[in-house]
């Protein structure tokens, strides 16, 4: 029969899916300091690279961190939905953390621009419906121990990720 | 092909259409926001190319999350029966013997099962 969530893996999802903005950070920053020859010598393509590929691969691959210690801890019986579900809090802690470090970073600008910033970060929960998908192929991965599921279900993150920041970047 | 099991498909249908209308609003105000902080900044942008786009993604969001919440309506999710269904019982990945699917531990070998 399966369990109801619990608040504790709420709270991992959502905490460890903040804690991974950093992680993701990191990683990004050590692609910039080794890709900065690449930058100087074409921007636009540097910036899709690292907006349509390398944040992707990093942010997708670190956001359902708080999945795997949900379910190594407490190994809790969850239906796809709930794990959906615990992926969705994933992706709202992450982006707001990464809402966050932007807003910070235009600071400098003056509060208008932070906050009109904010508010346009908060238009699009693409973080949110790509973790829902991560969680959904993680719910998979766990009931059926089959990992193509979850490898499926990333990949189609990844890509929506992807074509997300792609466009952004292009027309934004 | 990797075969997508059903409740996977409906529980994604039943989640998803919300973010997509969220996604859908996002864009419609996405060329304002854009245009005020661009301004801001002093960076210029093609604000008519923006918009269009915007609003085609916008359109876009809209007819996937139109698609999704359809799908959900036809076939409302009812748990994970096919799934259970499928495998109540696994084979532990050191040893082989059948366990129950959420054992931390093999009876047989007594070893941690780490997934």
């Amino acid at each position: 029969m399966p369990e109801r969530i619990r608040p504790k893996h709420l709270l991992l999802s959502f905490g460890l899916g903040a804690f991974s903005g950093f992680l993701a950070v990191v990683g990004e920053i050590g692609f910039i300091g080794n890709t900065l020859p690449l930058a100087l010598a074409d921007m636009t393509l540097w910036t899709l690279l690292l907006a349509s590929i390398v944040a992707p691969l990093v942010e997708e691959s670190v956001k359902p961190v708080g999945l795997f210690v949900a379910y190594q801890e407490d190994r809790p019986n969850l239906t796809i939905q709930q794990w959906a579900l615990l992926g969705l809090m994933a992706g709202l802690g992450f982006a707001l953390l990464e809402d966050i470090l932007y807003v910070l970073s235009i600071v400098p600008f003056g509060a208008d621009a932070a906050l009109t910033l904010l508010g346009m970060r908060l238009l699009f929960p693409v973080h949110m419906i790509c973790t829902t998908l991560t969680g959904i192929g993680y719910g998979l991965w766990v009931k059926t121990r089959q990992p193509m599921h979850f490898i499926l279900f990333i990949a189609i993150a990844m890509c929506i990720h992807g074509l997300f920041n792609f466009s952004a970047s292009v027309v934004g | 092909m990797i075969p997508v099991p059903s409740s996977a498909k409906r529980a994604a249908a039943r989640l998803l259409p919300p973010l997509l209308v969220w996604m859908f609003l996002g864009w419609l105000a996405f060329p304002y926001l854009a245009s005020r902080l661009y301004g801001m900044l002093g960076v210029p942008i093609d604000l008519v190319e923006l918009t269009y786009f915007s609003y085609a993604a916008a359109g876009l969001s809209l007819a996937v999350a139109i698609a999704l919440w359809t799908y959900a309506t036809l076939h409302p999710y009812k748990g994970d029966d096919d799934l259970i269904a499928v495998e109540p019982m696994i084979p532990c990945m050191f040893c082989g013997a059948e366990i129950p699917r959420e054992s931390r531990l093999c009876p047989a070998c007594g070893r941690e099962i780490p997934w």
